[in-house]
């Protein structure tokens, strides 16, 4: 089964694909970033809706998004903009394709005792969990999703 | 039980274009309204070439039909006439014609270039990640409809040998990469660096592209066959970053190529926003436009390229061209180079 994982930011989506092995690994098959364009958001959003699209037609059968939660202080617009482009994001997945959304607080509870960033740096780890195509540092969160989804 | 042959109502309008496989007519449905119908002919082939051809004809309409995409040209039908001398393939017509009927105005439009080539490549990546490639991107097959979508049109994906498209003065070897022209191997990096070429002859025009001389753009090889020169010279006002995108497309060498069309449109979509500049290209003059508010920026250079009495000049003016004020002009007696970097340092000045 080919699954993806993202991690999606204020002007990209990050998106890990992989697939299950038995032995609660994750062979990784693609680790890429869809950019955002630079100039009119807006404008910006409808190409990465056809982008995610056409990305997410082409054999994939479940994707696992980081939620969308409210933090201690005030929104800056930073953040305002991920959530803007996670709903670009969302509302772009295929209606043959399944949405998993997790919350970060839950995502190491399935694999773990420690919290996802302690995981997120622990190179050990990573290199004992995903094999296969080369997985770039800042894409390890995304990744970790994998993980989480497969317990 | 008998068979009944129906009739396909289409209505012949006009030829649009030829290449090694027929023609290409505009013809009337009664449901699609105008389609253009790619027509291969039995001629004097014999029975089997017939046959033969059709099939191939087939494979190509399926394969259309495998990669439907937003920029991609739509299939409607194949048809065969009654006579069974006349095969159809009849598709989506694009009424806004192809970038190269754009590159042939020598006008040179830097936020069209970049939204072009930018949904030919996200065309061009769907059919990547269906394992098809293209083989023959070049500004012809790159066609607009009527409300200026890009749809990406001819395909050589039926069959293994490198097919022609529509015919073009300029010859199609041009866009091949070098390992297609050297080990006929196409791949998805030999599109992108077809796609490269293609960008960059939309950033210069027909005649900025394929003129010959200082700072020539191609060059004319022994065979008569033109390619890239090694240093691509472009038009003073296309920024550095554009630049830099262009040519890592268009690397000779592929692994030092933009390595797939995902990432090809990544490098489009970081590219900064640029003032829209209206760049016109002439035998001996470039002029540049730009609305400001109230007013309108030109830049003109004349003799450009080390002819004679060779010098540009900058200024703002009414829109109804009164009330000049000089921005900057051309040193003097500077070398063609230096007239070229003083443009592009002009241009990449500009705050806006």
């Amino acid at each position: 089964m080919t699954v993806i994982s993202v991690a999606v930011t204020s002007d990209e989506i990050i998106l890990v694909e992989g697939s299950y092995n038995d032995d609660n690994t994750v062979t990784l098959i693609m680790d890429e970033t869809f950019d955002l364009e630079d100039g009119d958001r807006q404008l910006a959003y409808v190409v990465m809706h056809k982008r995610i699209y056409d990305r997410l037609s082409q054999g994939v059968e479940q994707v696992i998004v980081k939620a969308s939660a409210g933090g201690q202080y005030p929104a800056k617009t930073g953040v305002l903009h991920s959530a803007e482009l996670r709903g670009v994001f969302l509302s772009a997945v295929p209606p043959t394709v399944s949405v998993t959304q997790l919350q970060k607080s839950a995502v190491s509870r399935t694999f773990g005792s420690r919290k996802v960033d302690d995981y997120v740096k622990d190179d050990a780890f990573i290199a004992e969990h995903f094999s296969g195509y080369r997985l770039r540092k800042g894409s390890r969160e995304a990744a970790i999703l994998l993980l989480a989804a497969m317990a | 039980m008998t068979t009944t042959d129906y009739v396909a109502s289409l209505r012949r309008i006009r030829p649009i274009g030829d290449g090694a496989f027929g023609e290409v007519h505009l013809f009337h449905d009664p449901v699609h309204g105008e389609v253009a119908g790619k027509c291969f002919f039995k001629g004097d082939k014999t029975e089997d070439a017939w046959e033969n051809a059709c099939a191939s004809a087939l494979t190509e309409a399926k394969n259309l039909k495998a990669l439907e995409h937003s920029h991609v040209v739509k299939i409607h039908q194949v048809v065969r006439t009654q006579s069974d001398d006349e095969f159809l393939i009849v598709m989506e017509y694009c009424a806004g014609g192809s970038v190269r009927q754009i590159t042939e105005t020598n006008r040179v439009f830097l936020p069209d270039a970049k939204r072009i080539i930018r949904d030919a490549a996200m065309g061009l990546s769907y059919i990547h990640g269906a394992k098809y490639l293209h083989r023959d991107i070049k500004p012809d097959n790159i066609l607009l409809t009527a409300d200026k979508r890009v749809k990406l049109g001819d395909f050589g994906v039926g069959t293994d040998e490198i097919q022609f498209g529509f015919a073009t003065p300029y010859g199609t070897a041009l866009y091949w990469a070098p390992e297609v022209l050297v080990d006929k191997a196409c791949s998805q990096l030999s599109d992108v660096y077809s796609l490269g070429v293609t960008f960059v002859n939309m950033l210069c025009g027909d005649y900025w592209f394929l003129r010959q001389g200082k700072g020539a753009v191609v060059r004319e090889g022994k065979d008569g066959e033109l390619s890239l020169a090694p240093t691509l010279l472009y038009l003073p006002h296309v920024p550095i970053t554009w630049r830099n995108v262009a040519n890592k497309l268009c690397r000779a060498d592929a692994a030092g190529r933009t390595p797939s069309l995902s990432a090809v449109v990544n490098s489009l979509a970081r590219l900064p926003e640029v003032e829209p500049w209206e760049c016109v290209v002439d035998g001996s003059t470039i002029t540049w436009s730009l609305i400001k508010k109230q007013r309108r920026v030109r830049v003109e250079w004349h003799n450009y390229l080390g002819r004679p009495n060779e010098r540009w000049s900058a200024w703002t003016e009414n829109l109804d061209g009164s009330s000049r004020r000089s921005l900057q002009e051309s040193p003097k007696g500077t070398t063609w180079k230096a007239h070229h970097a003083s443009l592009q340092a002009f241009f990449a000045s500009r705050k806006h």
